[in-house]
């Protein structure tokens, strides 16, 4: 069974299934930056910020700063069914299915770092459309390298490089940076070791792999926006998913965001 | 019974209008506005218990809702309207309306500092908390303070929890302003307030904590809007809800929500 017409849409959204989350984050981006905001204060509350854990752990809805929600029975799914708020800057605002994440405890260390995640547990094992992604804890230093990792594809090829695309000297906490794929690649299924060219000189820094399920674009500070199932593009959030938000930022003001999110199930 | 099909939800087209023209006279762009004790319906009163008030939609200054018969339930289905121009602008306006379930209020000491134990009724709609979110609100404005209020309150799942934060406070906040609470590590929801602690005095004028719960939030890019029912969500309202009206503008100027909102039963 599958969300496939109006009425399947009106039933959903009626439904005594229905979840309904408030979003309220604040935060200080760095202009252009894309901040991840599981961590940052706010609704959901946010969870404490790591310190070490290298061989990462998987993440789901019971994660401490997730949105919980109950997974339907078989063959019902769950959807993002709307997605609304304000923002008093512009930027992009992205959902998530965040996946697994770890934690290097400093980020001065210049050797390959081996990695032994556990295999991932959602939509499948496979990775295929997920994203690996850099992630700053604590603020790095002033060291200017280009950190590298050694993942396995969607394919199974093991061995494959990526790169952190952007990175920048002294980034602050929350920012995250997109890794590049070897040719050809779609997806990540384990990231098995990660390099740092040279230190950043200090900082807390990890990895996450995470999927995307929407996008939307808040065009002016100040200015509303709701999307609904369709203006979404009806996405799936599969059984468990851990659900967070990422902004692209504008500017460097401090950035409020009141809104909610809505998850149904048909 | 619920709503299941796009047919019944426009079969009780036009359902109940609700006419809503209210005001904050705030002129503060980008944050938010309560416009509980404003306009049409009637202006509700200012809390004035440190336990506070259950409210309902009997109380003086709720937007007027008509429960469903017996059997049925009440949705959230339409709204036309605009976030225009008092009579002292001329400008279009811009922003987001958000339509929330205000349950419950309570004022604080303003001037005192440390904690102020509060004790209040259970919640008697929403009343596990999930989604319920904590705000301070300013009836009289405040004082040139900038005070923190660390919140105490039993989050969604039962637990007590004391860490709950306005952030540092803008100083001489004018009437009506509003602003949320952060919560505590994976929190998301608040059953019950606890607990005030504000780090210094505000000097003068009054402010306490509203619980509200989110039931529509409704973008205004400048100019009338009109949300059709998968658009504002559709979100069921429980019996004897206190609508009320929270809004952001974009615009340094006082605007005023104002608009018809549709709710159908089924």
């Amino acid at each position: 069974m599958a969300v496939a017409t109006w009425d399947d849409v009106i039933e959903a959204l009626a439904g005594s299934a229905r979840r309904d989350h408030a979003i309220i984050k604040t935060f200080t981006p760095a202009a252009g930056a894309i901040m991840a905001l599981f961590h940052m204060p706010g609704m959901p509350g946010a969870p404490a910020t790591p310190t070490s854990l290298i061989n990462g752990a998987l993440q789901d809805d019971s994660t401490s700063g997730a949105f919980p929600f109950t997974n339907p029975t078989a063959p019902v799914e769950t959807y993002l069914a709307s997605l609304n708020g304000v923002a008093n800057t512009f930027g992009t605002l992205m959902v998530y299915d965040r996946l697994w994440y770890n934690v290097f405890p400093n980020a001065t260390t210049t050797t390959a770092q081996a990695i032994s995640p556990s295999a991932l547990n959602r939509p499948d094992a496979n990775g295929a459309g997920v994203e690996a992604w850099f992630q700053v804890y604590a603020a790095t230093g002033s060291g200017s390298p280009t950190p590298t990792i050694v993942y396995t594809d969607q394919d199974g090829n093991t061995l494959q490089a990526g790169t952190v695309q952007g990175y920048t000297a002294s980034s602050i906490a929350g920012r995250t940076y997109p890794i590049s794929l070897a040719s050809g690649d779609t997806g990540v299924r384990a990231i098995t070791s990660y390099t740092s060219s040279i230190s950043m000189s200090s900082g807390t820094i990890g990895l996450v792999l995470r999927r995307k399920i929407a996008a939307i674009t808040a065009t002016q500070a100040n200015m509303g926006f709701a999307l609904d199932f369709v203006d979404l593009g009806g996405p799936q959030v599969y059984d468990d998913a851990c659900i967070e938000l990422l902004w692209q930022a504008s500017s460097t003001t401090a950035t409020t965001i009141i809104g909610g999110l809505s998850l149904a199930q048909g | 019974m619920a709503i299941t099909t796009l047919a019944h939800v426009t079969g009780d087209f036009p359902g109940q209008t609700i006419h809503i023209a209210k005001t904050s006279g705030g002129s503060n762009t980008g944050v938010p506005f309560g416009a509980w004790v404003s306009g049409i319906p009637p202006t509700g009163a200012a809390p004035t218990l440190l336990n506070g008030h259950l409210l309902t939609s009997a109380t003086t200054g709720a937007l007027p809702l008509v429960d469903a018969p017996g059997g049925e339930n009440t949705y959230i289905s339409r709204f036309v309207g605009s976030l225009g121009p008092t009579l002292t602008t001329t400008a279009p306006g811009s922003g987001i309306i958000f339509v929330y379930d205000r349950l419950w209020h309570n004022l604080v000491n303003i001037t005192a500092v440390g904690n102020q134990a509060i004790s209040m009724s259970a919640l008697t709609r929403f009343t596990t908390g999930d989604a319920v979110e904590a705000w301070w609100e300013v009836y009289v404005a405040t004082g040139a303070a900038t005070p923190t209020v660390t919140l105490s309150y039993t989050d969604q799942s039962g637990a007590a929890e004391t860490t709950g934060s306005s952030g540092v406070m803008v100083s001489a906040l004018s009437a009506n302003r509003t602003g949320p609470f952060q919560l505590a590590s994976g929190d998301t929801g608040v059953r019950a307030i606890t607990g005030w602690s504000a780090s210094a005095s505000f000097i003068s004028g009054q402010i306490g904590v509203v619980l509200r719960r989110k039931l529509a939030a409704i973008p205004v890019p400048g100019g009338p809007v009109t949300l059709s029912a998968s658009k504002i969500g559709l979100m069921e309202v429980p019996d004897a809800a206190c609508l009320e009206i929270v809004y952001v503008q974009s615009l340094p100027a006082s605007m005023m929500p104002l608009g018809t909102l549709h709710a159908v039963h089924g």
